[in-house]
């Protein structure tokens, strides 16, 4: 009895060593080790031309005592905010309308919302200037109104701290609207029944029901648009324009042309370090325990 | 003036201007070889070499007609392009993380980065044909410690130009791009080499490529004061073509093959002739120290440098090659003044400055990060 019941847990403990080696191994290759190698690269350890190598600390006394990289990673977590909040707002209502008033429409619907990104990002970036440039489609239709003079374009449309974060949100609404959607399908309706039973209006059941069991969807939704928008430099660089410059673009800039591989591994670090302390604080809100309970 | 949509724009153009640009090059057929012991340098050649000739270029550059006499040569071996270059950046980081090609075209002023990680071979100017028929100030800048390791194939300006039915400068000089009356008109290169040599230029700054700290902020104060006059910062001729079309942008500092774009379209620009010199920059092949084509390799460079590839690469793609006896006949008279061809000074300083290795580019690279987020 005994031996079988060893002879058990050593099966099950071999089986569970095999389902774990895959993304184990996965995150060991594809993710720990190039981290361990980027902050080799931060240090001097590792560099891109043989004979440079040395061990130092210069490259982080350089962040640090920089002016200009703190405040870049800054402004980039600023942008990150806005896009992140302004994509919730904008996502909410969308999965809201799908979810609980669609019906049996409501997946068809949203795999229109997620249609576009059948398509390249770039593509998509790109797509903007033509609808935002000074002859394109809102510029146009401003002239056609009336309301500027043709060649008069209005101003920061394009080329813009504005249009970055303009088109970051287009860029994002789909992947918020996602686990939003999901929160509000989970939702167990015999609890806006109740609340309605008990005498309360649509608003403030959607206030004190529907709105607090769909947090952690909102929060994960925030998260999706929030993260990937700090490191961004393809839509900067895009559309950007004189003042549109990202810590991204400051990370491609020193793994590029400056061929300062050792600052761009210190930048990277500190926007990973950045991002991991940010996650953690999400998670906090994430309450993934609580989703989970939902959707038990 | 190398990246991604450079050689985008390469490919393009190639097609849609069918070929408009320059002149030919009259390379002599069978001339006996060039160059000697001090410029060359050659190892032992391989007895046999089987297996494929691989280069790593410009997308565009693979075109036949670029290598027309190789591929008459070795009909059996054509070249592989196992990748293409993006970026001189790129070129070097795939290089140095395991891509193994024979011959690499990354930018001249890079050829340094390479013979740094120890990955080249000097060139052997004895199995190159027309060796001494190319520009010899063109053949110099490609050497280090007088070997021969970049070999140019053709080279191009970075130059101001302008709108001239829309603005008239004050005179021939990079401060049209710094001009307060073009103000939301302007487009600054984004690099920080390119920019701040130019910048420098305009400066009056002695040693460009070899800036000071102090210098160099001087001309980040400079650049943060006239940054507010530029629409925006981009190194991609395409936004740029099409800005100087739609009149969005009146003053750029510009590569050469978008004016010669441009001049095709019949818009009025100017290609101008700044009184500090513009900014020179050119394409050289490298031959990578582990190749077992060293023959073959020797062969297909040739052959790029040969009369017609030259003529192809001229008219198709707006590149000047290096050999100096250029037929202008067929180019539109405006490219010929606009890129001075026919003027031997043309390339040659206080006319024209190569873009060459930059010890700092990290302190240079740091100083645009300031400039651009300021």
């Amino acid at each position: 009895m005994g031996r079988d019941q060893g002879r058990l847990a050593r099966r099950r403990a071999a089986g569970t060593a095999g389902l774990l080696a895959v993304p184990v191994s996965w995150l060991t290759v594809l993710f720990l080790a190039p981290v361990a190698m980027v902050a080799l690269y931060s240090v001097g350890v590792l560099t891109l031309f043989p004979g440079d190598e040395g061990l130092s600390l210069d490259g982080w006394r350089g962040f640090f005592e920089s002016s200009l990289y703190p405040s870049l990673l800054w402004k980039s977590v600023r942008i990150a905010l806005v896009v992140a909040v302004a994509c919730v707002i904008v996502a909410y209502p969308i999965a809201y309308a799908l979810a609980m008033l669609a019906g049996r429409r409501k997946y068809i619907l949203l795999l229109l919302i997620i249609v576009p990104f059948w398509t390249s990002f770039l593509l998509r970036v790109l797509a903007w200037k033509v609808i935002l440039g000074e002859n394109g489609v809102v510029n146009s239709f401003v002239f056609w109104l009336g309301l500027r003079e043709d060649g008069n374009p209005i101003p920061q449309l394009i080329y813009s701290q504005t249009t970055v974060v303009l088109v970051l949100i287009y860029v994002w609404v789909p992947f918020v609207v996602l686990p939003i959607f999901v929160s509000l399908v989970s939702l167990d309706r015999g609890l806006l029944e109740a609340a309605a039973d008990l005498g309360a209006s649509r608003r403030q059941a959607f206030l004190r029901v529907t709105l607090p069991l769909t947090l952690p969807g909102v929060m994960a939704g925030f998260a999706f648009a929030f993260i990937p928008t700090i490191g961004e430099f393809v839509t900067p660089a895009l559309v950007g324009g004189p003042d549109g410059f990202m810590y991204g673009n400051a990370i491609a800039n020193q793994f590029g042309p400056s061929f300062d591989w050792k600052t761009g591994s210190v930048l990277s670090l500190m926007l990973f370090a950045a991002v991991a302390v940010l996650a953690l604080a999400f998670s906090r809100f994430l309450q993934l325990r609580n989703v989970a309970m939902d959707e038990g | 003036m190398t990246d991604l949509t450079r050689s985008q724009f390469l490919k393009l153009s190639a097609y849609l201007t069918g070929g408009t640009a320059l002149g030919g090059s009259a390379f002599l057929a069978g001339c006996g070889p060039g160059g000697d012991d001090e410029t060359g340098g050659a190892p032992s050649k391989p007895a046999a070499e089987t297996g494929d000739l691989e280069v790593f270029t410009w997308r565009g550059f693979e075109d036949e007609k670029l290598w027309k006499p190789y591929a008459a040569k070795y009909p059996d071996k054509p070249p592989k392009f196992p990748a293409f270059i993006d970026s001189d950046d790129q070129a070097l980081a795939k290089v140095r993380s395991g891509l193994d090609p024979d011959v690499a075209q990354p930018s001249v002023g890079h050829a340094q980065d390479f013979v740094n990680i120890d990955m080249i071979q000097p060139w052997d100017p004895k199995l190159i044909a027309g060796y001494d028929l190319l520009r010899p100030e063109l053949l110099e800048y490609g050497q280090i410690d007088g070997k021969q390791y970049s070999l140019p194939t053709d080279f191009g300006f970075h130059s101001p130009m302008y709108r001239a039915d829309l603005v008239e400068p004050k005179e021939d000089s990079w401060g049209v791009i710094f001009d307060d009356r073009f103000k939301g008109k302007i487009t600054w290169y984004d690099n920080a080499g390119d920019f701040l040599m130019m910048t420098a230029l305009f400066l009056g700054i002695e040693d460009p490529l070899n800036m000071s700290d102090a210098e160099l902020a001087d001309v980040k104060k400079f650049l943060i004061e006239k940054k507010k006059l530029v629409r925006n910062f981009s190194s991609s001729p395409t936004d740029l073509s099409a800005d100087f079309q739609q009149g969005n942008v009146v003053a750029a500092s510009t590569l050469s093959y978008v004016f010669v774009e441009l001049v095709g379209k019949g818009l009025d620009v100017v290609y101008m002739q700044p009184k500090e010199g513009r900014v020179a920059w050119s394409d050289g092949f490298l031959l990578l120290k582990d190749t077992d084509q060293y023959n073959h390799a020797h062969d297909y460079v040739d052959a790029w440098l040969s009369p017609e590839s030259a003529q192809y690469e001229l008219e198709v793609f707006g590149l000047i090659p290096l050999n100096s006896d250029v037929d202008l006949g067929k180019l539109d008279p405006k490219v010929v003044k606009g890129l001075g061809l026919g003027d031997a000074s043309a390339s040659q300083p206080p006319k024209a400055h190569f873009l060459g290795f930059i010890e700092r580019r990290s302190e240079y690279g740091k100083t645009w990060d300031e400039i651009k987020a300021a």
